[in-house]
């Protein structure tokens, strides 16, 4: 950690206990933060003066079934003053994937919290219109979930053959 | 003098009915299957929501059971008309996972294919973006030279489109003998091509009428919408990851990084042109200062031995055998590369367990990230403007949907 600008190592001791400094593969900044923390922390980091993270790159989720904390939502916000990128993941329990949406600080987020919802089903409450992106309307299941059939047609979908016929 | 009337219509006042018109997916200037729906007001546009998703292919649950090789070939055919600068940053990502370092040679040519790919995205967005707009003859013009790096890129990886040109640890074979004469002779000539292009468009009082103030991005907008490539730098932003952030040894090389100060559709035109000059001479850099050696690591658990080898050694052949089968061995980790793409960030992020296959994949598409601008900047407009914007954000859907 001893890498990181100071002005970002004073500021995260205001989030002393909810958001921790994880090791990363390649020692890029990564950070852990329980669900009620990550928003606040994503949009204090854009607020606060000298910092500047306004520029969110990265919105994705992780699986792990079958363990819990089932999923992980990870954020990467990018300062463009300071060239500079952070990582942030969240778990969230598989029977519980709600988390509150960052699309009213960055609008990127808009579309990119769409996709989250499509594929993994994790839910952004404040999110002013989550609907499918990718998948079209009516579809069941999310498919980047692991436990989603890898085989297989369900109904409604291209190529579908119903009872008796050929796969 | 006369005196002011003021004039008023005998019309009962209707209440405003909108008007929905589909726009796409079919449509010739959504360059793709991007569909538009466009709720109207007359001719000014209330609302635009976006429909994306009919190119998905399912990229990442696909990747998921695929070793870092066999991936590859998907990469053609997110942004295909860049497939070169794909499979470079898929690479480079996988690389950055696994911690493998490549030859200056590799690298070298890395570059060249980045750029010449970056020149031929960047012709057919222009042809196509001047076309919509009714200029016919750019269109020809810039696919005559798009035919030239075709040619080129045939003559180095052996297909125009597919290349699939990058290996973990380098590049699939050396520059074949008598493309770096061809090269040059390209690039002989393009510099007055750019100006032939410049000369019908950039003070073209019909191209400037239709671009300049339409579809304009300010800077805050251009930020908070996580735009990158040129449509980013044209709102002011200067941003470049290869002057950010260099990698493949981008530091070694002069180039400018061109920023608009509009954020307008002609901003993004200038700034298209800029960089072709700029890639351009990035090319003759390469080509100036291009190292010998060799164009994969030697190291054995990560690149694969030469065929010949394997028909002759034992070893070589267990290692190909264990390349092929396994894949090359990632430490468990999260990682995430951005390279800069013709069309903006193309970022991979990596969860790796462990093992030859990434337990997650996720692709930063450029193109999936910009689109979102329309919902803000094309209220507001004209339809006319609509294609004028699409063509100024130069988007691919095969990115977009992955």
């Amino acid at each position: 950690m001893s890498d990181l600008p100071e002005v970002l190592v004073a500021a995260l001791e205001e989030f002393e206990g909810r958001v921790t400094a994880v090791e990363d593969l390649r020692s890029e900044p990564a950070f852990r933060a329980e669900r009620e923390a990550a928003r606040d922390f994503i949009v204090w980091l854009k607020e606060q003066p000298g910092l500047g993270f306004s520029f969110l790159y990265l919105l994705t989720a992780l699986d792990n079934y079958p363990d819990e904390p089932r999923f992980e939502v990870v954020y990467g916000v990018r300062s463009l003053e300071l060239n500079l990128d952070l990582r942030l993941n969240v778990p969230l329990r598989g029977d519980d994937a709600v988390l509150p949406s960052v699309s009213d600080h960055f609008h990127a987020a808009l579309w990119m919290e769409r996709e989250v919802y499509d594929m993994f089903g994790v839910r952004f409450e404040g999110h002013p219109e989550l609907t499918r992106i990718l998948m079209w309307e009516g579809f069941e299941g999310h498919p980047l979930r692991k436990d989603y059939p890898l085989l297989g047609n369900t109904l409604g979908t291209a190529g579908y053959v119903g009872k008796g016929g050929k796969r | 003098m006369s005196t002011q009337v003021d004039i008023v219509l005998d019309r009962p006042q209707q209440p405003s009915e909108h008007q929905i018109l589909n726009m796409g997916p079919q449509h010739p200037s959504t360059h793709g299957v991007l569909r538009i729906i466009l709720e109207l007001d007359g001719e000014i546009i209330v609302k635009a929501t976006p429909v994306v998703g009919y190119l998905h292919r399912a990229m990442e649950k696909i990747a998921e059971s695929m070793t870092f090789h066999q991936f590859l070939p998907y990469t053609d055919r997110l942004d295909y008309l860049a497939p070169l600068a794909n499979n470079v940053a898929l690479t480079t990502a996988q690389e950055k996972l696994i911690g493998v370092e490549i030859p200056p040679r590799a690298r070298a040519i890395r570059v060249l294919a980045v750029e010449l790919s970056r020149i031929s995205a960047h012709l057919l967005g222009l042809g196509a973006f001047a076309m919509d707009l009714g200029a016919m003859t750019v269109f020809l013009w810039t696919f005559r030279e798009r035919e030239t790096i075709y040619n080129l890129i045939e003559h180095l990886t052996g297909a125009r489109f597919t290349t699939s040109y990058t290996r973990v640890g380098g590049v699939a074979n050396d520059l074949p003998e008598g493309f770096i004469p061809e090269l040059r002779a390209f690039l002989d000539e393009f510099p007055a091509r750019v100006d032939d292009y410049e000369r019908m468009l950039t003070s073209n009082r019909i191209w400037v009428e239709r671009t300049k103030d339409v579809g304009v991005i300010t800077k805050e907008d251009a930020i908070s919408y996580g735009l990158t490539g040129p449509n980013l730098r044209a709102s002011g932003v200067e941003w470049d990851l290869r002057q950010k952030r260099p990698y493949l040894g981008y530091e070694d090389y002069d180039f400018d990084v061109p920023v608009g100060s509009v954020g307008d559709c002609y901003d993004r035109y200038l700034c298209r042109i800029e960089e072709l000059r700029q890639s351009h001479g990035i090319l003759l850099q390469v080509l100036d200062k291009l190292p010998d050696g060799p164009v994969l690591t030697p190291r054995t658990h990560v690149s694969l031995p030469a065929k010949s080898e394997t028909l002759r050694g034992m070893e070589e052949l267990i290692y190909q055998f264990i390349l092929i089968t396994e894949g090359q061995d990632a430490p468990p980790g999260e990682c995430y590369f951005a390279a800069e793409n013709p069309k903006g960030e193309l970022g991979f992020y990596f969860r790796s367990k462990g093992g030859g296959y990434p337990d997650r994949m996720f692709i930063r598409a450029p193109s999936f990230v910009n689109l979102q601008i329309l919902e803000r900047i094309l209220p507001g407009g004209f339809i006319s403007d609509v294609v004028a914007i699409l063509g100024s954000i130069d988007f691919v859907m095969g990115e977009c949907d992955r």
